[in-house]
């Protein structure tokens, strides 16, 4: 029977995936990583290609991952320095830690598809135009009103903030 | 195939509607410690193996299956004995409503006016946004913020929260047997969607996942794998496999330690004995070299060390041995 799926002809040397699991080998408690990597399968009825996961074990000798670390693994080439049949790679580095983003580009945090500077940006700027002024209790409804377009106005002119906030928009480096 | 035949505790009436059927719907969960999903397994790790030990198990099974209701809901917020505030802030009711909260003219106005615009005389509808802001302005990142995660999860909390106070107050008022279910099933469909943004949060940023939990006093939990032990025998048996291998890991740690602690003291022993012979070993030495001064055979206060001139001896030697076989004389004095 002609099966439809042609599985990937890419060689698993070199793969990224998500650690699932943490386990030990043997007496001296070596600690390994479940990695869930995923590698795509061509249809070729459909012309299309479709992801499928794939669990490896790798060995973790530095204890470099954590559960739910996105981690780059490397096969181990050399049957003699596999631990057991099992294991057949080996963690490379850690790519994104679980919990803590950076992008390998820019080297800066990155939460929620924003950069922490950004974010910290926006932050400080909703505080010092609109907090502050409505904090200050004896001023009316209106004064209040005036200062924060005042500092709003301040603010716009500054360069710091037009190129932050030119930089934002366009989400440029 | 008759599903009905294969879960023994469970009757066939829910499973013919497509709902879970629960073994016990009606236990009610008040010990914050089950919210813990391996909290039963841990009890039963604790049992001792004496003749009690299955009749124990059983006890503990079927506190799990009937508890398993109540912590699909509770086991969510760490307020499961809470029917007091239900966890929601509480609010100075003398401030003004929040359609009014920025009007001028109410600072100055008499105490009497002031009154009727509080939310002491508000509507429901005003304290609950006043809840869902205290818990919103705790977490967000600032006032402007409408997207993040932080402010979702809020919004949920003081949902999940406020409409739980409003079904025991239904429930209540109403006498009835069963709860608003048009609102209890809203409750389960937000609890669910606070799970996902609260994993969504863990993901991205950890702290700030930390810090609403405990800002909030949200219980995240990660979800068990449904169990492969479906009836409380094959449990039984899992949990007891899993008793004696820690038993037994016990016990050889136990075991490896005295040894450990065995060889260190007979060590020093043997290490002292030692001593005691090399010494002896040394004395006796002294002694033949002493024995053999006074017989002529060796001689004293000898400096340096002999080194005989191997080669030409050797070269001798082995010239004697290939002409006639006889070893070459030693300047030894016969005995």
């Amino acid at each position: 029977m002609r099966r439809a799926i042609q599985e990937s002809a890419v060689k698993t040397d070199v793969l990224l995936g998500r650690v699932v699991k943490m386990s030990q080998i043997g007496i001296d408690r070596i600690p390994c990583a479940q990695v869930r990597c995923q590698r795509n399968e061509f249809n070729t009825y459909l012309k299309m290609y479709f992801s499928r996961s794939f669990d490896y074990w790798a060995i973790d000798r530095g204890q470099l991952g954590n559960l739910g670390d996105t981690v780059m693994i490397r096969n181990i080439d050399d049957l003699s320095q596999r631990p057991t049949a099992a294991v057949t790679h080996k963690i490379d580095r850690v790519v994104f830690q679980y919990g803590n983003v950076i992008d390998p580009v820019t080297g800066k945090r990155v939460i929620n598809d924003d950069f922490m500077d950004d974010i910290e940006l926006k932050k400080k700027l909703v505080h010092d135009v609109l907090e502050t002024p409505a904090e200050q209790e004896s001023l009316l409804f209106a004064e209040r009103r005036a200062l924060q377009r005042q500092l709003l106005e301040n603010a716009q002119k500054d360069d710091d903030f037009r190129e932050a906030a030119k930089a934002i928009e366009n989400k440029t480096l | 195939m008759n599903l009905a035949s294969k879960r023994l505790i469970h009757t066939t009436t829910g499973l013919a509607r497509g709902r879970h059927v629960y073994f016990n719907k009606h236990k009610m969960v008040t010990d914050p410690a089950k919210q813990d999903p391996d909290y039963f397994e841990k009890m039963a790790r604790t049992l001792p193996l004496d003749d009690n030990y299955i009749d124990q198990l059983k006890k503990i099974y079927d506190d799990k299956i009937g508890s398993e209701r109540d912590l699909t809901m509770k086991a969510s917020d760490n307020l499961v004995a809470d029917k007091i505030t239900y966890g929601l802030p509480q609010l100075d009711l003398s401030k003004p409503r929040p359609p009014y909260s920025y009007v001028d003219s109410l600072k100055d106005a008499p105490e009497s006016v002031r009154k009727i615009f509080s939310l002491e005389f508000g509507t429901r509808r005003d304290v609950t946004s006043e809840w869902k802001r205290v818990m919103i302005e705790s977490v967000n990142h600032h006032t402007l913020d409408n997207s993040s995660l932080e402010k979702k999860i809020a919004l949920c909390t003081a949902l999940i929260r406020h409409w739980s106070m409003i079904v025991d107050e239904i429930f209540a008022k109403n006498h009835r047997p069963r709860k608003p279910s048009w609102l209890t099933h809203r409750i389960w469909l937000v609890i669910g969607q606070r799970r996902r943004l609260l994993r969504e949060l863990r993901e991205i940023n950890e702290e700030s996942f930390q810090r609403v939990l405990k800002e909030l006093k949200i219980a995240y939990h990660v979800q068990k794998q449904p169990e492969h032990v479906k009836t409380r025998k094959a449990w039984s048996e899992a949990q007891l496999l899993l008793r004696i291998q820690e038993e037994k890991e016990k016990r050889l740690e136990e075991l490896h330690q005295s040894y450990i602690k065995e060889r260190e003291e007979k060590m020093v022993e043997m290490n002292e004995r030692k001593k005691e012979l090399e010494k002896e070993k040394i004395d006796i030495e002294q002694r033949m070299k002493e024995l053999l001064i006074l017989e002529g055979k060796a001689t004293d206060n000898v400096v340096g060390e002999y080194h005989p001139s191997l080669v030409g001896n050797m070269t001798e030697t082995v010239v004697h041995s290939m002409l006639f076989y006889h070893p070459k004389p030693d300047m030894v004095r016969n005995n």
